[in-house]
């Protein structure tokens, strides 16, 4: 499956020569950042059969004879199902072992890294749903980030505002199904239209809320339990429950 | 100094790029194959696959980007070719800004930055909130993330766009 990445980098204004070239930072940073993930996703694409996580799920390689990233990101990945009470769990997949859960997230962060790199002040990635950000997008400012709407694609549920360093993801049933799996019956999770995830790292933010919607909402405690994360659930019903923590600024819309 | 708007998009999984690049007075640019920037550092992990000169291909339009490795290590990288494809932008459309821009200044007086949401595919991309918000940030529009249009001399580089499995 294929997703989109937005990027936002605050930079100079930029200058072309005659000819319309340039070697503005900000359009430097962007490549950069494009290369990182596309780079991860030759790494870990489970959709590519060569991808080196595509033979490590087969068995052809071991860890050690795969790219260094990938015992980080399995790493993350334990870590992670720890965080989650054991509710992400990327070793106990129908397919084998699937980490995606966490690497997009994990991939966003990598781009973001480049373009802290070039320098900017300010930065946002979303992957997909998921966002990274770092800097103020204006002096004083917080990052305001919507959250869709389960049930309305042209409307946002609510506006979280993420400081300096903050990243925001969301699981939910709505855009391709039931696609997350409870790692106790295997059986799609059910129970949640949406789970979002607020904390410092968009890595284990991705996990965390992959988990707590194949939780059905159990594990929302044990999520705002890990330092610096916090959660919203949206259940089958529109209720809504957030955990104390979650930075909404702004609530606009009932989930029903 | 010129002001201009750089809308980029990038796919996470598969090859597949966009990038329009808006001088000042919007319109579609091609960069000639002249850009490179140095750099001492890598950009990853991973990194020291990339080729050089990659055609990417996608979405809104075509990005070339120019990558030297030495003994693994990146040494430059940077925008060979930049190609815009107007009628394909227009798959974003435009329906569902005025309501999502009404439903947050309803709410508070101020726009949002981005949408984070369940992951969309490349096509579903094209009709979502944060496909709006990448359009009027390549359309120069005041809500654009990032500030354009805030006179303290930065622009805003932001994007969306996509690609096909």
């Amino acid at each position: 499956m294929g997703t989109v990445v937005s990027l936002s980098l605050a930079a100079e204004a930029t200058t072309t020569d005659e000819a319309g070239a340039t070697d503005d930072p900000a359009t430097v940073a962007l490549a950069r950042a494009i290369i990182a993930l596309h780079a991860a996703d030759r790494v870990f694409s489970t959709w590519k059969p060569q991808s080196p996580m595509s033979r490590l799920r087969r068995g052809e390689i071991g860890l050690d004879e795969a790219p260094p990233e990938v015992a980080e990101v399995l790493d993350l990945c334990r870590r992670a199902r720890d965080a989650s009470g054991g509710w992400f769990d990327p070793w106990r997949m129908p397919g084998g072992l699937d980490p995606t859960g966490l690497v997009k997230g994990w991939a966003a962060e990598q781009a973001l890294a480049a373009l802290r790199g070039s320098g900017a002040p300010a930065a946002m990635v979303n992957a997909g749903g998921d966002i990274a950000v770092f800097g103020e997008p204006a002096p004083g400012e917080p990052w305001r980030i919507g959250i869709q709407h389960p049930r309305y694609e042209d409307r946002v549920l609510c506006v979280v505002e993420l400081s300096v360093d903050g990243a925001v993801a969301t699981s939910g049933t709505y855009q391709r199904g039931f696609h997350v799996v409870d790692p106790a019956t295997e059986e799609p999770a059910a129970g949640l239209l949406a789970a979002t995830v607020t904390g410092p790292s968009l890595a284990f933010a991705d996990a965390l809320a992959t988990g707590l919607l194949a939780s059905g909402g159990q594990a929302l405690e044990r999520v705002a339990a890990n330092e610096g994360y916090s959660a919203l659930t949206v259940d089958a019903d529109g209720r809504m429950r957030a955990t104390p923590g979650f930075p909404v600024a702004v609530e606009l819309a009932m989930a029903r | 100094m010129k002001r201009s708007a750089v809308v980029l998009a990038a796919t996470a999984a598969g090859l597949g790029f966009v990038l329009a690049y808006h001088p000042s007075g919007g319109g579609n640019a091609a960069l000639p194959a002249s850009v490179a920037a140095s750099s001492k550092s890598g950009v990853g992990a991973g990194a020291t696959a990339v080729g050089t000169d990659q055609l990417l291909k996608g979405g809104l339009g075509d990005i070339q980007v120019r990558v030297s490795a030495q003994n693994g290590k990146i040494t430059s990288v940077g925008m060979a070719r930049l190609n815009v494809h107007g009628p394909q932008s227009a798959q974003i459309t435009g329906s569902v800004i005025p309501q999502l821009q009404q439903q947050v200044l309803a709410g508070n007086g101020r726009s949002i930055h981005a949408v984070s949401g369940a992951t969309y595919t490349s096509q579903a991309y094209a009709r979502s909130l944060q496909a709006a918000l990448d359009k009027i940030a390549a359309t120069g529009g005041s809500n654009a993330a990032l500030g354009t249009g805030n006179g303290n001399g930065r622009v805003a580089v932001t994007g969306g766009g996509g690609h096909d499995d």
